[in-house]
C-alpha cells in the first residue's frame, strides 16, 4: 500500500477526517488512488479544496498519487 | 478640486485649482503624472529639484468599499526611476473630504538641520517648525501628535532612518489606533520626504463623504463592488484574508517551492509553518486582548486583512504582513515569529521598509556579517540603522548597497530594488513583473501570483514562460488603474473573478469624476500610466538593460525545482511594444 504525507492548511485540518489536531500526517492509500479519491478518503469538503500541490507542483484531482509523495491541500486563499 | 503646493525653499504654502488635465486623476495616476510633468528626470532624488506628491485615490473619502488608499510619488532614491508607493489610511480620506486631490512638496530648506510639520485643517494650512521631533521614533511621535492635534487626526511621517536619507525607507501613515504602521514602504519614498525637511503632515479629521457628481450612479457602482467583495471566498467576511491575513501565503508558497529562503538560495523553508498566517491566527485566538485578526488599515475597508500579533510576552505587534514575515523570516533563515514581529515593529518605529530591510540583512548574512538565522544580530542592526552608524547606513540603503559593500554577487534586486516574497525562477509571470515594472522589483505592480499559484482570476502554469509577458502586462495596466482609484489592490482578487465588481468600481469612479469610462477604458488608462512611468525612466537614463534579472538567476538553479530564469531578453522587451 503506498504511503504518502498529507498537509492541510488554512482551516482544512478542522474540516477533514484526519488524526486529531494534526495538520501534517502520513497516510496509507489504495494503489492507484487519484487526488479526488484522497479528498473523499479524508472527507474533505470537495468544493472548498482549491489548490493541491504534489511534491511542490500544482496538480488536479485526476492525478494518481504515488508512494512517498507529499500532497498539500489549500482552500481558495490569497494575499500579497 | 484643489491641491496644496508646499515650497520648502521659501516655506510657502499655496492652494491651487487643479488644472483641467489632472481633474479626473487620483492616486498613482496623479502622482506619476505630476512627477513626469514637473520633475526633471535626471535630477538628484534627494535634491531640491525632486518633488514628493501625496495623492488620495479617485474614490478615497467616499463610502466605496476598501477605497482609502493614499499614494506617495517621487523620483526614487533607491532606483533612480519614478516611484509610487501606497498605503491604506484615514489620512487620504480626510484630505479628499476637505476637497484636496494632492499635496505637492517641492524645494528644500537652506538649513538642512531644520525640521517642519505641515498642519492641514479646514481653517488653515501652515508650515510650523518641528525641531523638537527631529530623529524621534514614530510610535512616540504619533502619540505626541495625536495628543497635540487630536486623536482622530491623520498623520504622515518619517522616522530617523529616513532622516538619515537612507534609500530603504518609507512614509508611515497612522492607523485608526494612531500606530505608525501603514506604510507607503518601497523605493525610499521616506528619504525623499525627509530630504524636504518635513518630519510630518497632520490632517484634521473630516467625516462625511467626498464630493460626488452623480450620487445615483455612485450607489449603483458602490453596491456592485461591495457585492463582489462580500461574495468572493478570498475577500468576504470570514474569508481567507480576513481570517488569516496576508501571511496565509507562507505555506502555499513553500508548498509551491517558491518561497525564497536564505537570500534566494532555496524555494522552501523548513520553518515556514512557524511563521505562517495559521500560526498567527492561533496566537491571536489564545490572546484576544493583545492580538487580532481582521484588522482594517482604514475605516471603510470591508476586507480587513491586517493582523495584530500578540507575542509570548503579550505585547501587540501591528500589521505583521506576509512580505515582512518572509523578508525578515524565511529570507534570513529566521523562524522565530516573536523576533520577526519585534523587528516589524522596530522597522515601523524607525521608518524602514521591511522588504528592503529583510533583503539587505539576507545579503549581509550571505556576505558573512552575521549567520543566517541570527535574529538577535538582525535586531541589533536595526539599532545601528536608527543611530545612523556607518554600518546602519549601509543596511538601511538596501540590498544593492549591501551587496556592493560586502562583495556579494547574489543580490536579488531589479533596478536596485530588492525582490519581494516570490521566487521568479519558479513563477515566471511575477518575474516578468519584477523585471519590467518601472518601479523596480515589486510584486504589487502586477500580481500574476493570483492565476499562477492561487487559482484566482484564471489558471496559468507558473513554471512556463508562454503567455507570461502578456499576463504581466495586463496585470500591470489594470493595477495602475486600481492604484489610481484608491481601492486596495486586494479588491482585484474579487473583481478578477466577478466582472460586475470591476464594472462597479469604474462606475463609482465615473460618478465621482464625471467621466464615462468603460472597463476597457480603465485598462487603457492604466496602460498609459505605465507608459508615462516607463518614459520617465528612459528620460532618467534607463535602457532596456535595466529591464533584466540579476545575473545569478540565469546561472544558478534554485532547489527544489532546480529552475533558472530562462526567458529571452527580446521577450521581456516585447512588453513595451
Ligand atoms: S484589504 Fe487589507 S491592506 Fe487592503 S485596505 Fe483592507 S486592511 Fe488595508
Amino acid at each position: 500500500m503506498p504511503k504518502i504525507t498529507v498537509a492541510l492548511y488554512a482551516g482544512l485540518k478542522a474540516r477533514a477526517h484526519a488524526p486529531e489536531g494534526a495538520s501534517e500526517f502520513d497516510l496509507d492509500i489504495p494503489e492507484g488512488s487519484k487526488i479526488g479519491d484522497i479528498i473523499k478518503l479524508l472527507d474533505l469538503p470537495d468544493d472548498e479544496v482549491a489548490n493541491i500541490f504534489v511534491d511542490r507542483s500544482l496538480k488536479d484531482r485526476e492525478y494518481i498519487v504515488k508512494d512517498g509523495q507529499r500532497i498539500a491541500f489549500f482552500p481558495l486563499i490569497a494575499g500579497g | 478640486m484643489k491641491w496644496i503646493r508646499v515650497n520648502m525653499s521659501d516655506l510657502s504654502v499655496k492652494v491651487e485649482d487643479v488644472p483641467k488635465k489632472y481633474e479626473q486623476m487620483g492616486g498613482r495616476w496623479l502622482t506619476s503624472s505630476i512627477i513626469a510633468d514637473e520633475v526633471p528626470a535626471t535630477c538628484h532624488p534627494l535634491g531640491p529639484l525632486n518633488k514628493v506628491v501625496i495623492a488620495p485615490g479617485i474614490l478615497s473619502g467616499t463610502t466605496a468599499p476598501s477605497s482609502g488608499r493614499i499614494s506617495v510619488g517621487t523620483k526614487s532614491p533607491l532606483t533612480g526611476g519614478i516611484k509610487e508607493a501606497n498605503a491604506g489610511a484615514k489620512f487620504g480620506q480626510y484630505l479628499k473630504r476637505m476637497g484636496y486631490s494632492a499635496i505637492i512638496i517641492e524645494g528644500q530648506p537652506k538649513n538642512k538641520q531644520s525640521r517642519y510639520l505641515l498642519n492641514i485643517s479646514k481653517e488653515k494650512i501652515e508650515l510650523v517648525g518641528a525641531d523638537e521631533y527631529k530623529f524621534m521614533r514614530l510610535y512616540e511621535l504619533n502619540e505626541k501628535l495625536a495628543a497635540k492635534y487630536g486623536k482622530d487626526v491623520g498623520i504622515a511621517c518619517v522616522g530617523p532612518a529616513a532622516e538619515h536619507l537612507l534609500a530603504g525607507t518609507g512614509v508611515a501613515f497612522n492607523d485608526v489606533e494612531n500606530r505608525p504602521a501603514r506604510y507607503a514602504g518601497r523605493g525610499g519614498v521616506g528619504a525623499a520626504f525627509a530630504s524636504k525637511g518635513l518630519k510630518a503632515i497632520v490632517v484634521e479629521a473630516v467625516t462625511g463623504q467626498a464630493a460626488i457628481l452623480n450620487n445615483e450612479l455612485f450607489e449603483i457602482g458602490r453596491k456592485k463592488l461591495l457585492a463582489a467583495l462580500q461574495e468572493h471566498a478570498v475577500t468576504k467576511p470570514k474569508g481567507a484574508l480576513n481570517t488569516y491575513g496576508t501571511a496565509v501565503l507562507v505555506n502555499i508558497l513553500n508548498e509551491a517551492g517558491a518561497l525564497p529562503t536564505r537570500n534566494f538560495s532555496s524555494g522552501t523553508f523548513e520553518g515556514a509553518k512557524k511563521i505562517s498566517g495559521e500560526a498567527m491566527a492561533e496566537a491571536a485566538a489564545k490572546n484576544p486582548q493583545a492580538g487580532m485578526m481582521g484588522h482594517r488599515c482604514h475605516p471603510g475597508c470591508v476586507i480587513g486583512c491586517s493582523v495584530v500579533y500578540p507575542d509570548a510576552q503579550g505585547k501587540s505587534h501591528t500589521s505583521v504582513e506576509y512580505e515582512t514575515l518572509w523578508a525578515i523570516g524565511a529570507n534570513c533563515g529566521i523562524d522565530d515569529l516573536d523576533a520577526i514581529a519585534q523587528m516589524n515593529t522596530l522597522c515601523n518605529d524607525i521608518g524602514l521598509d521591511t522588504i528592503e530591510f529583510g533583503d539587505a540583512v539576507a545579503v549581509a548574512m550571505e556576505g558573512g556579517l552575521l549567520p543566517f538565522g541570527d535574529a538577535k544580530g538582525a535586531i541589533a542592526l536595526l539599532e545601528e540603522v536608527r543611530k545612523g552608524s556607518p554600518l546602519g547606513k549601509i543596511i538601511g540603503s538596501g540590498c544593492g548597497t549591501v551587496g556592493r559593500v560586502f562583495g556579494v554577487r547574489r543580490v536579488p534586486a531589479v533596478k536596485n530594488q530588492g525582490m519581494p516574497a516570490y521566487e521568479p525562477r519558479v513563477i515566471k509571470g511575477i518575474g516578468v513583473t519584477y523585471i519590467t515594472t518601472p518601479m523596480g522589483a515589486d510584486h504589487t505592480a502586477g500580481y500574476s501570483i493570483a492565476p499562477e499559484i492561487l487559482g484566482v482570476g484564471g489558471k496559468f502554469d507558473p513554471h512556463t514562460n508562454e503567455g507570461k509577458v502578456k499576463l504581466s502586462k495586463d496585470f500591470q495596466a489594470t493595477t495602475c488603474f486600481i492604484d489610481s482609484t484608491g481601492c486596495c489592490v486586494f479588491t482585484a482578487f474579487a473583481i478578477l473573478d466577478i466582472p460586475s465588481g470591476f464594472e462597479g468600481m469604474v462606475e463609482a469612479c465615473n460618478a465621482v469624476t464625471g467621466a464615462n469610462w468603460t472597463t476597457g477604458d480603465a485598462y487603457e488608462i492604466g496602460l498609459n500610466i505605465l507608459k508615462t512611468e516607463h518614459q520617465f525612466n528612459l528620460s532618467a537614463g534607463f535602457t532596456q538593460n535595466d529591464d533584466r534579472p540579476p545575473e545569478f538567476m540565469r546561472l544558478e538553479p534554485v532547489p527544489p525545482h532546480n529552475m533558472i530564469w530562462d526567458m529571452a531578453d527580446s521577450e521581456l522587451d516585447s512588453i513595451w511594444k
